[in-house]
């Protein structure tokens, strides 16, 4: 009987405290959010670093976005194609292609990449800047570290990831409709022909606002992350690793929630 | 304990300046717990153009006090009054302004890595003073910061934190701290990682400026050898308190082994022993 109780209340004692770890995370990520807002409106973000978080996230990233773009369009067509073959109208494809690649692996690919290549950087840098105590410089000299390194890359991410999810559904659909060809011989006009046929304007505007979202949320953890790093550079490895984790399960979840809030 | 002060046989430390009774930094008992205590009820006052020096065990908290004085840590209890204002109840506004009458030296130098040490200097002058000093006024006090701590500015005026050496870095953190002119100058560990000849130069900086700028400095630093000319006052923090304040001939005289052990390198070889022994502790 008491070692039932003793698993409940061991238990219920991890649930709580996962629960106020979520609080607490989500606490402070919205006052991340609204301190940085606050800086872009007011223009008290620093400028020049923007420009540059806009030059390393976006351009930087832009050969491994039209990398992943390429070969989800190839990927997409090629099973598709092989799925189609004897049963469905080959044009279809050009459909399948348009809409996976626009309403789902666009974006999703590239907030991966962008974890990857910007979101795990900017942890490892904000953190290895609060181990080495130049936070609390920026602190002592008067500036505030979410004017001068959330708010810049945070803008640079809603700017400069929309732009990276165009680029990768408009190489996508391309290199779909050339792998169709090539793969399953569906000429580039039946393959425009299926596109356009269930094509919707709104799956773009759909597809850009999860851009915005996945452009929000990724500068926000890792920065966040960051700025809670301890210890060193064991501390530095750890924090980034979650925050890896982090970013990518919000941006799942996110991408979970799009469909019922948004589609139907 | 023997009054040694007016004698002349006695040697003297310590700098020859007046120093205000006018209290610049006030810490009133000011408690610190981290997974431990770490501060247990300091009380100490650091007078209007004083330099205090701040000695004790590693790891016993000198950072953290130093730290409680703009609010990088928040004490848990008590208050940190500079300059007639709390630090612990002053709103973001008021909390900015302690933060622009003080500088605070950090032990590894806390450069930005992204900028050049002109821009890393140059932060040191608060963003009011930049707009009004105009940029060639600012140049004009970052390359004389640069020359006070004995660097070339043609050199390194341009060059990236990375690619100084310690000793560097340490020295461009410390001309951050003075270019401003700041009221109160906080150093924690100046002269750790430079070589004895840059020591002393550091040691001499910080008595020039506590002589020409009647700065307030608060230094936590190991180097007692090279602090007891420059300070006025030396205070000893040891399990959380501050177990002795006093002038720099009352450290070197004082009779109690953990001061003694601070002051004097024979005596902190007997300590050590005793140390090992389990017959004296530190904490």
């Amino acid at each position: 009987m008491a070692t039932v109780a003793g698993a409940l209340a061991g238990g219920l004692g991890a649930v709580g405290r996962v629960g106020l770890g979520v609080a607490r995370h989500a606490g402070l990520l919205g006052r991340l959010a609204w301190r940085s807002g606050v800086a872009i409106v007011t223009g008290k973000m620093a400028f020049r670093d923007f420009l540059h978080q806009c030059y390393a996230m976006g351009l930087q990233s832009l050969p491994i976005v039209m990398v992943t773009g390429t070969l989800s369009g190839i990927v997409t067509s090629q099973q598709g194609g092989y799925q189609f073959t004897g049963g469905i109208p080959l044009y279809v494809l050009g459909s399948v292609v348009t809409s996976s690649v626009i309403l789902e692996l666009g974006p999703v690919l590239t907030a991966v990449v962008l974890i990857g290549r910007v979101g795990a950087r900017i942890t490892a840098e904000v953190g290895t800047m609060e181990v080495s105590e130049q936070i609390d410089a920026l602190h002592s000299l008067g500036r505030d570290p979410v004017a001068v390194l959330a708010a810049p890359r945070i803008l640079a991410g809603l700017l400069t990831t929309p732009a990276l999810v165009g680029i990768a559904n408009l190489i996508g659909v391309i290199a779909g409709m050339f792998a169709a060809k090539f793969t399953v011989h569906l000429g580039m006009e039946s393959f425009l022909y299926g596109a356009r046929s269930w094509w919707h304007s709104y799956d773009l505007f759909y597809s850009l606002l999860k851009a915005v979202t996945f452009g929000f949320i990724i500068p926000l953890i890792s920065v966040h992350m960051g700025l809670l790093t301890r210890g060193g550079a064991e501390g530095v490895g750890r924090a980034t690793t979650n925050s890896v984790v982090f970013m990518i399960v919000a941006v799942l979840v996110c991408d979970a929630m799009f469909p019922p809030l948004f589609l139907n | 304990m023997a009054d040694h002060s007016h004698d002349p046989h006695v040697e003297h430390h310590g700098p020859v300046h007046q120093v205000s009774d006018r209290p610049m930094i006030e810490y009133r008992e000011v408690y610190k717990t981290f997974d431990v205590p770490v501060l247990a009820g300091i009380a100490l006052t650091v007078r209007a153009g004083e330099t205090l020096t701040l000695v004790g065990p590693s790891g016993t908290g000198k950072s953290v006090l130093l730290k409680t004085t703009i609010g990088l840590i928040m004490p848990d209890a008590g208050d940190v009054i500079v300059d007639g204002q709390s630090v612990v109840t002053a709103d973001r506004a008021q909390l900015e302004a302690i933060r622009n009458k003080a500088r605070y030296v950090f032990q590894g130098a806390a450069l930005f890595d992204s900028m050049t040490v002109y821009e890393n200097i140059a932060l040191g002058i608060d963003e009011p003073t930049t707009k009004k000093l105009g940029r060639k006024e600012v140049l004009r006090r970052v390359v004389a910061a640069i020359e006070d701590v004995n660097l070339d500015p043609h050199v390194v005026l341009n060059k990236l934190p990375s690619e100084l050496s310690g000793g560097m870095r340490k020295r461009v953190g410390l001309a951050r701290g003075i270019v401003g002119e700041p009221q109160i100058l906080l150093y924690d560990e100046p002269v750790t990682g430079l070589d004895p000849v840059n020591t002393a130069a550091v040691g001499r900086l910080i008595l020039d400026i506590a002589a020409r700028t009647k700065v307030t400095s608060l230094i936590v630093t190991h180097d007692i050898e090279g602090a007891l000319p420059i300070t006025d006052r030396i205070a000893l923090l040891q399990g959380g308190k501050i177990r002795f304040v006093g002038t720099p001939d009352e450290f070197v005289r004082n009779d109690e082994l953990l001061v003694r052990a601070f002051a004097h390198r024979s005596e902190a070889e007997v300590a050590a022993e005793l140390l090992a022994k389990g017959e004296f502790s530190l904490s």
